[in-house]
């Protein structure tokens, strides 16, 4: 039987939606097979070079769904691949001359501080108003975008 | 998770910067933080080469294909179709916190199970 199915379901267990790539469920190895990773590689990379980022939030449920890869074993070997990726479409951006080095510090370094502030906030806040605060904002920025 | 997401739209409207440089920052931000983390991973033992590799491979050429058509596009097109995709991730996030909400209501909390103890 030869079946073939997508589907997107919210999963809290890891945080996000859980995407189901189902390709004839009676051969085990189609899952691992390489052209799988060579599709889930070609996904990845594309959205992280064109939007320069939000690849690894794509990453991550693949490497779960359909590579079958336990959630911590999924964040870190995401990390392996997200660097050489972003390093590659940054070669890109800065060729074409979209980087500004002197803006680029500054706000990095505000990143930083940032980040430790916000692992030390991220105590006192439930998920429930994280996922609230996280989505109101998102949402604003974006018909903030559109208009 | 979702550092990016906010830096971007945070660089555009707020610091009036370019789509394209801005997402150009997001990349470049993001490889010192990822290179620390992956450091550790690795020594931990969590970092699955093996299913790592063939993936880079075929996510570099697609990186570069992105990054270039992103580098074609006008900056204004290259916002509206970002806003797009953020407004995906946002419901995205919404349709999760209302399943957590739900998921929350359903569970007895454990006080309430110990206080039941209690009284009995």
């Amino acid at each position: 039987m030869k079946k073939v199915s997508l589907s997107a379901t919210p999963n809290l267990e890891y945080g996000g939606m859980e995407y189901g790539l189902t390709i004839n469920p009676n051969d085990e190895s189609s899952k691992n097979s390489i052209f799988i990773k060579l599709l889930t590689g070609a996904l990845i990379g594309f959205v992280n070079g064109f939007w320069g980022g939000g690849g690894g939030m794509i990453c991550v449920p693949l490497l779960m769904q359909i590579i079958k890869l336990p959630e911590k074993k999924a964040h870190a070997t995401t990390l392996l691949i997200m660097l050489p990726l972003s390093i590659a479409s940054l070669v890109v951006y800065m060729l074409s001359g979209n980087l500004e080095i002197l803006n680029a510090l500054k706000i990095g370094l505000g990143f930083v501080v940032g980040g430790l502030l916000g692992a030390i906030i991220l105590k006192y806040i439930s998920n429930l108003w994280l996922g609230i605060i996280f989505s109101v904002i998102i949402i604003a920025g974006g018909i903030k975008l559109l208009i | 998770m979702g550092g990016g997401t906010l830096l971007i739209p945070i660089l555009t409207i707020f610091l009036s910067f370019k789509q394209k440089n801005a997402q150009a920052i997001n990349l470049l931000v993001f490889i010192p933080m990822s290179l620390v983390a992956l450091i550790i991973h690795i020594k931990n033992k969590l970092v699955d080469f093996k299913v790592g590799i063939p993936i880079i491979i075929s996510g570099i050429v697609f990186s570069l294909l992105g990054s270039y058509l992103a580098s074609i596009l006008s900056n204004g097109l290259l916002k509206k179709i970002f806003a797009v995709f953020l407004l995906l991730v946002g419901l995205n996030q919404i349709i999760q916190t209302i399943v957590a909400l739900k998921k929350s209501k359903n569970k007895p909390k454990f006080d309430s199970v110990k206080l039941k103890m209690y009284i009995k």
